[in-house]
């Protein structure tokens, strides 16, 4: 076990304990629009997890599934963005 | 594998998550959803590139270059104008802000006669 495969496994942990600090906001947001932006960040440790476990594993394919994920938040940000403006009158 | 390589693809990896966890401590922390959403996408957007210059740093490979740049253009272009999108909505479903936030600049002129309007009553 080299110091680099400690790094990144000390990164991965890191990003594990943000996940679960963005889990919490999203959770307890006060608006919808905070639950959105916690779904966006949620969305961010997603793709620099696979990265990093691309990096642990050497399974290249994975890149593809970041780089699909980055466009599919994209979307789904849009998308919920559109739904806070346009939804219907209770 | 160059030993300096190593180190420098571990440093971006290591600075990368530290940022994103200074990222998570700003959403759980500030006081107001602007605030909030101020800190998650910058944050975020230069969490991910120093990752995956880190992993492109380590791989050393053109077909590994290829995605990640591809990576990299895209959340360099859609992270922060989702955060945009979402500000500008917020917005206009009228979430409160903070108050302690200088409003001034997003006086249009219906609230500014209102304001004037009140004044002249007051007087």
């Amino acid at each position: 076990m080299t110091i680099f495969s400690i790094i990144l496994i000390v990164s991965v942990s890191i990003l594990g304990i943000a996940m679960l600090l963005a889990l919490y906001r999203f959770i307890i947001g006060p608006s919808l629009a905070d639950r959105i932006s916690a779904l966006d960040l949620i969305a961010a440790y997603l793709i620099g997890l696979l990265i990093i476990y691309v990096m642990i594993t050497d399974r290249l394919i994975f890149f593809d599934v970041a780089l699909v994920l980055s466009l599919i938040a994209f979307l789904g940000s849009i998308s919920f963005a559109y739904y806070l403006i346009n939804r219907p009158k209770e | 594998m160059n030993n300096i390589t190593l180190l420098l693809s571990a440093l971006c990896v290591l600075f990368g998550a530290i940022i994103m966890l200074i990222s998570a401590i700003g959403i759980l922390r500030l006081p107001d959803f602007y605030c909030r959403l101020s800190a998650v996408t910058k944050n975020s957007t230069l969490g991910v590139l120093l990752i995956v210059v880190g992993a492109l740093l380590y791989f050393n490979n053109i077909e590994v270059l290829l995605k990640g740049l591809g990576i990299m253009f895209f959340i360099a272009l859609t992270s922060p104008t989702s955060a945009y999108v979402i500000a500008k909505a917020a917005i206009y479903i009228k979430v409160p802000f903070w108050d302690q936030t200088n409003l001034s600049d997003f006086k249009t002129p219906d609230t500014l006669d209102k304001e004037l309007g009140n004044q002249q009553e007051d007087s």
